[in-house]
């Protein structure tokens, strides 16, 4: 297996066993990555930093241990691209932000150290908002349309994936900023359980409420990441220290018997469109056809999240930011300057009726998964397809309901930050412009397993998930 | 940026808000004056939203659990 398009179009797992078989090699996928990356970037810059040379190095080493019988696993010499807010040694890490100009860290986050160990070939650094906060946009942009928001704050993560790019991409999640790229660039995403992938060496946004996970182009591709990643950490205060299981043993064993929760009134509200709802539902009519028990149900906290999860992370973003703040503010893009400025002004007396909110939001969250014995609930991703950059806060043209896109972006993602809980977002169809559609399921705290089975049934009945965007490449 | 879905006539002038700035030692330039103060204007009544929700029930506590020596 030579050719390049052939290599950069199989996933993860496919890319594994060619690698097992002998049928290629990872210096001939980092060939390939690297070739697609130097094709792809003048037009969708979803890297702030390609190490061609590492890669390629590290790419013959493992090809080398392969050879030798220390096959490590399937991640071993599969290239990958990290978000430029995680720590790695002797490489530049600048997190979107002029106030890291330069910066090189003196080691790995542990997430980092982790997908070494596993083998995998880190190809470059992946761009994101500024400190991942989503309040700027970087250059990147999305093959899919160029002119539209290609989500974030993992934007070079889901960008890479669509643009074939990357395997596979470290993002990190504090509101959305995994799954929301992952829905607008027709990839799947996970943010994991609060505290089971380590966040030491990954630049805090929101101590409470970030979390750092895996994006891919399928299902299982997104459980053997998962595998890669997680584990307790003692260098993480809020690493979780249970037990890891394999994340794709039994990911094929079916929906039957599986209670599925859907809360029409909130994620279906007004602001979803009509293609986003009709996608969402024929995933629901599906899963409820190949044996899943579907339960319509009220959760009245959900009312409370997204005002609750805004008022805890700017209070907490400029608590991390105010030093800096001070010393270096003049660096900051003004969009971000000015959220943070905003952050200090919030009085304390919100931001515990913040924290309290989310207690009464994750006891609500909890005895509904007991009393209705759920497995997961389903929602849209997104309320709407990537939306253009020109009309990114403006208020929403296609409907009158008193929000801007970038507020009905985050309707669907900040409670499974609040409550900590497990959220995956994958494919479920394209509008009628052709833009991609992302449905989501929670689970029960670490209980990814579930989801990625829920998932797994669903896409193996669909080729949404290899479908590509354009060439728009010059 | 802000979040708030309620709708409020809370206007917070431009030298409160540089009042408040210089007691935090928080840069703020004149010319982010007028949009600060608008965007607080905005911010603080949204935690209003909390009201139709009784929080009586649940404090901002510390949990202490019996595993700090496994």
């Amino acid at each position: 297996m030579t050719d390049a398009k052939e290599l950069i179009n199989l996933s993860i797992s496919e890319a594994a066993d060619a690698l097992q078989s002998g049928e290629t090699s990872a210096v001939a996928l980092a060939e390939a990555t690297l070739a697609r990356i130097k094709q792809t970037e003048p037009t969708v810059s979803a890297y702030a930093t390609v190490l061609e040379e590492l890669a390629l190095e590290a790419a013959a080493r493992a090809d080398a241990e392969i050879a030798a019988g220390s096959y490590r696993g399937p991640l071993h010499g599969i290239p990958i691209g990290v978000k430029d807010i995680c720590y790695t040694k002797g490489i530049l890490t600048e997190a979107g932000s002029k106030v890291l100009e330069g910066f090189v860290p003196d080691y790995d986050a542990t997430v980092v150290e982790k997908l070494d160990a596993a083998g995998a070939i880190m190809i470059g650094k992946t761009r994101c908002h500024e400190f991942a906060y989503g309040v700027n946009t970087p250059p990147t942009r999305s093959p899919w349309e160029l002119n539209s928001y290609p989500g974030g704050s993992s934007t070079g993560s889901g960008v890479a994936l669509t643009a074939r790019s990357a395997y596979g991409t470290i993002g990190t999640d504090t509101g959305g900023s995994i799954r929301i790229p992952a829905s607008f660039n027709n990839a799947v995403g996970l943010k994991p359980t609060y505290g089971r992938v380590s966040a030491y060496g990954v630049l805090p946004l929101s101590w409470t409420l970030d979390h750092v996970g895996p994006m891919t182009r399928t299902v299982l591709d997104n459980a053997l990441f998962l595998n890669a990643i997680a584990g307790h950490d003692p260098r993480d205060v809020t690493s979780a220290r249970q037990a890891v299981p394999d994340y794709a043993d039994g990911i094929d064993k079916g929906v039957a018997g599986a209670r599925i929760g859907i809360d029409r009134e909130f994620f279906m509200y007004p602001g979803v469109i009509d293609d986003v709802r009709a996608a969402t539902e024929a995933v629901i009519s599906e899963l409820a056809d190949m044996g899943a028990e579907i339960i319509e149900l009220r959760l009245p906290e959900f009312e409370l999240t997204p005002e609750t999860l805004f008022t805890v992370m700017m209070v907490e973003a400029s608590t991390y930011h105010r030093d800096q703040l001070r010393e270096k503010g003049h660096l900051y893009d003004p969009a971000t300057r000015a959220t943070l400025q905003l952050g200090e002004l919030v009085p304390g007396t919100h931001y515990v009726a913040g924290l309290r909110a989310r207690e009464r939001y994750r006891s609500a969250m909890k005895d509904l998964f007991g009393r209705e014995r759920l497995d997961a609930l389903i929602s849209p991703t997104m309320p709407l397809p990537s939306p253009l950059l020109a009309d990114l806060h403006q208020p929403r043209r296609d409907m009158d309901i008193g929000e801007s896109p970038i507020i009905s972006i985050i309707h669907h993602t900040f409670s499974a930050n609040l409550g900590g809980q497990p959220a995956l977002s994958a494919p479920c169809g394209f509008t009628r412009d052709n833009l991609p559609i992302g449905y989501q399921l929670m689970g029960r705290p670490f209980d990814e397993a579930t989801l990625f089975r829920i998932a797994y049934a669903y896409e193996q009945a669909h080729d949404w998930h290899e479908r590509q965007p354009p060439e728009v490449y010059d | 940026m802000s979040y708030g879905r309620s709708k409020s006539d809370l206007k917070i002038e431009t030298d409160q808000v540089a009042m408040l700035a210089q007691m935090l030692g928080l840069p703020v330039a004149p010319d982010e004056l007028e949009s600060l103060a608008a965007a607080l204007s905005n911010q603080l009544p949204s935690i209003s939203v909390l009201d139709d929700f009784d929080l009586s029930a649940y404090p901002p506590i510390l949990r202490m659990d019996a595993e700090w020596y496994d």
